[in-house]
């Protein structure tokens, strides 16, 4: 069985992030955020994984310590059945490192008004994201 | 962040000090600097990191005036 750690230890290997650059992006003030270079290759994936945002975003974090984003992930489940999807966002993804930190909270707040803004969605993937993002305590980035 | 800060928040983070350890010795990386950086709280330290680390942290120079023995 491989724990959580020994999964973000093989993560960080194979990225080439050392543990200081980690602690350091960790705790880093940025509070904007550009898209991944492409071809998007090196530095640590990592998703978001706050369990009252109706969105995760998934990213890497570079060799330099700055976090890049590349994609937002709209959750279009039915309200009853947010609760198995928290449970199941609460499995661990071993391709991905799952932020924990402040600085998530920052990349949600960063990405909404962008998401809510992207004229590709469907109109029926937006009206559950505005529902749902009325129902949380992301709603005011909105207005 | 100062290293002494990293260790803090390892020391915060059971998953982040297990894979640190699990790194291959990042986390005596990381004392390493902070020791040649700064004084390290030793009872601090000791009291967030597991207790396998106490003999490494007795072993150090840790406190001002304190020295191996």
């Amino acid at each position: 069985v491989t724990t959580e750690a020994e999964q973000i230890a093989q993560l960080m290997k194979r990225s080439k992030i050392s543990m200081s650059v980690l602690l350091d992006a960790l705790s880093s003030e940025q509070s904007t955020f550009a898209a991944v270079d492409e071809p998007a290759d090196s530095g640590l994936p990592f998703i978001t994984r706050l369990v009252d945002s109706p969105i995760q975003v998934t990213g890497r974090l570079g060799l330099d310590g700055v976090w890049r984003l590349s994609t937002c992930v709209v959750s279009v489940a039915a309200e009853h059945e947010a609760d198995a999807e928290i449970n199941a966002a609460d499995s661990i993804d071993e391709d991905l490192f799952v932020i924990v930190d402040g600085i998530d909270e920052r990349m949600i707040k960063f990405v909404i008004p962008r998401v809510v803004a992207d004229e590709a969605m469907a109109d029926e993937v937006r009206a559950v994201l505005l529902r749902r993002l009325a129902a949380s305590r992301f709603g005011s980035t909105i207005h | 962040m100062s290293e002494l800060d990293k260790l803090r928040r390892l020391a915060a983070s059971p998953e982040l000090y297990r894979a640190a350890l699990a790194l291959g010795g990042e986390f005596y990386r990381l004392l390493g600097a902070a020791r040649t950086s700064e004084e390290i709280p030793a009872a601090e330290l000791k009291a967030a990191f597991a207790r396998d680390l106490e003999s490494l942290l007795d072993g150090l120079r840790l406190d001002s005036g304190r020295t191996t023995p």
